[in-house]
Formats: C-alpha cells, structure tokens, sequence
C-alpha cells in the first residue's frame, strides 16, 4: 500500500510542528524519518497513524482519503518506542488482542488465532515465550513482541515510532538487521523515526531528513549523504569539522594553513568555510603544494580498524578537528617520531557566506 | 535466622532493631486487644455466643451493616474511580485542591462528618429537600447509612486505584486502538482490566472500613433497633448495659469478617502482582 502525506500542517498551542509536509511513499518501501528531537518526525507519524489530528493536508493510502478515519479504522500496524505491551496479558495473549477484537464476521476461530499466533512468534523469533508476561522479557524481546502484536492483522502499513531508542547499543544493532531482513520476508509498507543516522542509513530504502517541521531532504541513503541538499543535512549526517577561512579565488587562508583550491569561480572572495567530514582525510608528515595544514595530535582512540584522532591546529584558527584514519596507514605513519604532522583533506564541502552550501572541492 | 530471612545486604544497618520495634508495635497495638477480646469471648461459652449472635436483633444489625456497606463499597468502587482517573488524566485548575479534598474523609473526626452528612440530608437540610421532594427519604433509613458509610471510605479506593492509574501511559489506549479497538473495548480490557487488582482492593479496603464504622453513621441512621442499628452501636448499646460479654461477641464477627477480607485482598493482590511483575 502507498502512503502519501499532502501538505500536512499541525500546530500546538505557538508551536508550529509541521509546516505543510508532503510525502509520497512507495508501496513496500522501508522509510525512515530521520530528524533531531522536536523536528516533528513522531508527530508526522502518529498523524499518518490517525493518533493525532492535522491541522490541513490529507493522508492518501492507495490513493484513498484517510485523513478522516479514526486510528482503529486505518488498519495501520504501530510500533510504540516504550512497547506499550498490556502486562496483564500473556505474550500470546498480547499477539491476539486486535484477532480477538475483530467482529463477529471476521474474527478467524479460536484454533485460527492460535495458529496466527504461533506463526507471529516464529517470525519474530520468539516461539517458546508464548505463556510468558511482558515482565519477564527483556527489552528487545519486548519490542519484538510489539511488532508481533503490530502484525497481527497483517496491516498494510507498519509504522514504528523510535522502535530501538530505548534498547542498548548491541540490542539495538542486531534488532534493526533484523527488521531489515523481516522487511523484506512480508509485504507492508514501514515508516519508522528515528534520530539515529546510522539506524537510518542502515535500515531504510530511503531517508526523509526532517528540521523544525519541516523535510530537508527526501532520498536514498547514499544520496542524501553525498549529495545533501542542504548545510542541515550535512551537518546532521555524522560528524564534521568546520574549517573558516578567507579565500582569494585561488587559495584558502587561515593563518599559517592554506589550501588551494579551484573552485571555478562558484565562491566568492571573502569568507568560505570549508566542512571536512572525518573519513575524508589523510595524515603525513609533510605538506603538499595544495594543501599546508599543520596539526598536533591530541588524543586517539582505536576501534577495529578505524582510528579516530583528535588533532589541534598549530597556527590557525579552528577547533580540534576530528579524522578517522585507516589504522594499518596510520601505524606505518609512526605519528609519535615526527616532529610535525600535517592534514591532507581530499574532499570538502563548501559552505557560502549566506550558509548554503556551495560545490564540493577537493585542493589541487 | 539469616539463613531464614534471606535479606540481602542493606546499606542501611539496624535490620535488627527495625524488625524488632515492628514486631513489639504490632503486638502492643494489634495483637494485645484482639487477644483480650478472644480471652472475653472464650469465658462465655460457645451456646451464649451462639445467642448473641443469633439474637434477631443482632441478625438485624449484621444485615442493614453488611448491605450499607456493600452498597456504599459498589458507589466507592465507581466514584473512586472516576475521581481517580480525573486527577490523574487530566491538568485543570484546582486539580490539586481536589487531590487534597479526597483525604479529607480520613482527616475529619468522623463525628464531625456524621453531623455535617445528618445536617445535609435531613428532610428540610440542603439536600435532603431535594431527595424529599423525589419522595427518598435518606436520613433514618439505610440510605443515609450507606452515604454516610461512601463517605468515609471513599480514600481508600482513590489511593489505591491512583498509583495504578498513573502507571497507565496514554500510548496503552493507543495500542489498543490501533489494533481495532473501540474506545469502550479499550477501557475494558486495558485500562480496567489492570486497575481491577487496584479497584479490587480499595473496594475491599472500603468495605472492611464501612462494617466498622460508627461516628459517621450514628447521626444520620436514626437507630431504630431491627432497622437502621449498625452493629457497632449494638456493641455500644451492650457496652453501657455491662453486658461485655455480648459486645465481645458481637465485636468477634466484625472482626473475623475483616480479617478474612484482608487477607483475601492480601492474597489475591499477591498473586496478580506476582505474575504481572515476572517475579
């Protein structure tokens, strides 16, 4: 099933959460909504559920007006970020609420229910759990659960509201692979928040990268990294260092450091500042022609095959700058028996006086 | 001992002394006087005491105390509800005068609400008028007593539903509608269905309450012997006649009927909690 989100506007009170969204969703698509806290992702998702009410705009499910139909008529499946399991119930119990709730006419028999139930329960791994309470399941069992009890009446559309924020790192991990392979085993159309961009570059076909009501951009998740449209997905999108200079149409300045840098007239002379993102940078022991950039290192931290450096600018305004280096290159480059180190960026992004962001240059 | 108690290690020290003092206060307080009155009771002999209470207008006291109680336990039981849900679900000026008003009945001499209750529903108080006028008498008839008998539980169902209530995140009902659930279906098998163990016990609690009650029914219930005589103003009436013996009786039932009921609540409460909290 489609979603399509039209011109949706909601307001609390002065706040305005949502100026005018529109949003088309493909049929069987996995979409994450993707935006920082009070960037109005969850209430777009509980508009879409029928939870909340939009001040204007429609929501089209194939091409059908929702807009107007109570959340328990939608036929959507949620998934809450805190479970919302009933603890008075049993797992299966939970699973079969919405069966057991249909009316007469539809309500599959008692044996139907619980075949559907144990079918659930293998398809979110969790079989022999059936007769447990919500109590004595651990968090991810319990979000398993809930999805569970989401799809219980095969709703077309799956919509999960910060699914894995309230889980630990490796719980996390692990539960979002697995939503993206179960995603792929049924047919239902997802969306799911999150302020993760890693889940989100993970999990979803596309990204919807929400600001203060508002989407920044709509795309895969390799193209709203490489290409972000604008500065706040840039920087929302990891980590950046920000570099300000003054550029002369062919060089870069800040202090003692320079870059040289062709930007083919797309920057004007004056202020430019450069975003560095941190895997996009080489460290050696001596400068190139394009690119003066001296740095202390002052302080490392070692992960798998990544070393993350934190290094101090030597005679030029910046803050500490942050690069993630290969560690076999960066044990051949035995940083702690030279004298001087310097950054040799090879992609940056720059960024106008009027804060948008400018054509992606690399020094030559 | 510790291998009995299994306590686990307290940061705070004085497991001893704590347990000790709770032990001694519960004797002092609970244990001496129901042994005293179990001492009154067994000098009497089981064929008297089978007298007294079997005594028609004992009989007649046990039933207008146990049907105003249960009465005033079922209005208790939804008011206390509702009043519960209100101050938990919704933010309003003067929710939290509200909140202070429920303990009101627990903090007023019940005498003091006796008078006031007799004062409003007499034929010609505030609201008696009203109810005169429907043709209710309220005032000298088991009616009164049951208003009388709503009003000084009716704590014991608010606090006891309350914490529950605030446990119960609005996203439950969210769930539930989600998953087709009509606004009516989700209260029932959500939302009531997991204040039960809660209601269950407030309304226990309201009930043991009301069976003993006397100062705030006296006034109101008019005390005509076979109609609107509470037993614990038999147990009064026998008192001022010396006849401790027949109060001592008397007062075994009540008594017995609350322990009983304590205990069931007691019990019932563990169970659930037990197996809702996975222990």
């Amino acid at each position: 099933m489609s979603i399509q989100v039209e011109n949706i506007r909601k307001s609390f009170g002065a706040f305005t959460a949502l100026h005018d969204i529109s949003l088309d969703v493909p049929t069987n698509q996995l979409v994450g909504l993707l935006g920082p806290s009070g960037s109005g992702k969850t209430t777009l998702l509980r508009i879409i559920a029928g939870l909340e009410r939009a001040d204007g705009g429609r929501v089209l499910f194939n091409n059908e007006d929702v807009t107007h139909l109570d959340a328990r008529r939608r036929r959507v499946g949620f998934v809450f970020q805190q479970y919302a399991l009933f603890r008075h119930l049993t797992v299966a119990d939970n699973i079969a609420f919405g069966l057991r709730l249909l009316p007469r006419a539809e309500r599959p028999s008692r044996r139907d229910i619980r075949d559907r139930v144990r079918e659930l329960l293998s398809l979110v791994q969790l079989d022999n759990l059936a007769g447990r309470y919500p109590a004595q399941l651990s968090g991810g069992q319990k979000q398993r659960v809930a999805l569970a009890r989401a799809l219980a009446l095969k709703p077309e559309v799956l919509l999960l509201d910060e699914p894995f924020g309230a889980l630990d790192a490796k719980v996390r991990k692990d539960l979002r692979r697995w939503l993206r392979r179960l995603h792929e085993q049924i047919s239902v159309t997802s969306i799911f928040v999150t302020h993760d961009q890693e889940e989100a570059m993970e999990v979803s076909d596309k990204v919807v990268v929400m600001s203060q009501g508002r989407v920044e951009q709509m795309g895969s998740p390799l193209q709203v990294y490489e290409q972000p449209a604008s500065r706040f997905v840039f920087d929302f999108l990891g980590h950046i260092n920000s570099l300000e200079g003054l550029y002369d149409g062919h060089n870069w300045r800040s202090g003692d450091a320079f870059l040289r840098l062709d930007t083919q007239g797309a920057c004007p002379d004056g202020a430019l500042t450069l975003y560095l993102r941190p895997h996009e940078a080489e460290l050696a022991a001596a400068p190139t022609e394009a690119a003066h950039l001296p740095v202390r290192v002052a302080g490392r931290s070692v992960f798998g095959g990544t070393v993350t450096v934190e290094l101090e600018p030597q005679g030029w305004g910046a803050e500490v700058l942050e690069v993630e280096l290969d560690r076999v290159r960066w044990d051949a480059l035995q940083p702690d028996r030279q004298p001087a180190l310097y950054l040799l960026p090879r992609r940056l992004q720059t960024v106008t006086c009027d804060g948008d962001l400018g054509p992606q240059v690399a020094p030559a | 001992m510790t291998a009995l108690l299994r306590t686990r290690h307290s940061v705070l020290p004085g497991f001893t002394l704590s347990f000790s003092l709770s032990v001694l206060f519960i004797c002092l307080v609970i244990l001496l006087p129901l042994s005293g009155l179990a001492v009154h009771v067994s000098g009497m002999g089981w064929d008297t005491y089978w007298n007294v209470i079997t005594d028609p207008r004992s009989i007649a006291s046990f039933k207008v105390t146990v049907l105003s109680a249960a009465g005033a336990s079922v209005i208790n039981a939804i008011v206390g509800l509702l009043l519960a849900w209100v101050i938990t679900r919704y933010r309003f000026p003067g929710r939290r005068l509200m909140e202070a008003l429920v303990d009101l009945p627990f903090a007023l001499p019940t005498a003091v609400a006796g008078l006031t209750l007799a004062a409003l529903f007499a034929d010609n108080g505030w609201l008696g008028q009203w109810f005169s006028l429907a043709g209710i008498q309220v005032s000298y008839t088991w009616v009164g007593i049951m208003i009388a008998m709503s009003f000084t539980s009716l704590p014991f169902v608010v606090r006891a539903v309350q914490p529950v209530l605030e446990d119960l995140t609005p996203d439950l009902e969210e769930a539930a509608a989600t998953l087709g659930a009509s606004p009516l279906a989700s209260f029932r098998k959500v939302i009531l269905a997991q204040v039960m163990p809660a209601l269950l016990t407030g309304t226990g609690l309201a009930f043991t309450r009301s069976l003993g009650e006397y100062g705030g029914v006296i006034f109101i219930a008019g005390n005509l012997p076979y109609e609107t005589e509470i037993v614990s103003l038999l147990v009064n009436i026998r008192l001022e006649e010396y006849d401790f013996a027949a109060a001592s009786a008397l007062a075994s039932i009540i008594l017995l009927a609350s322990l009983v009921l304590l205990f069931g609540i007691q019990g019932l409460q563990a169970r659930l909690v037990k197996r809702w909290h996975g222990l």
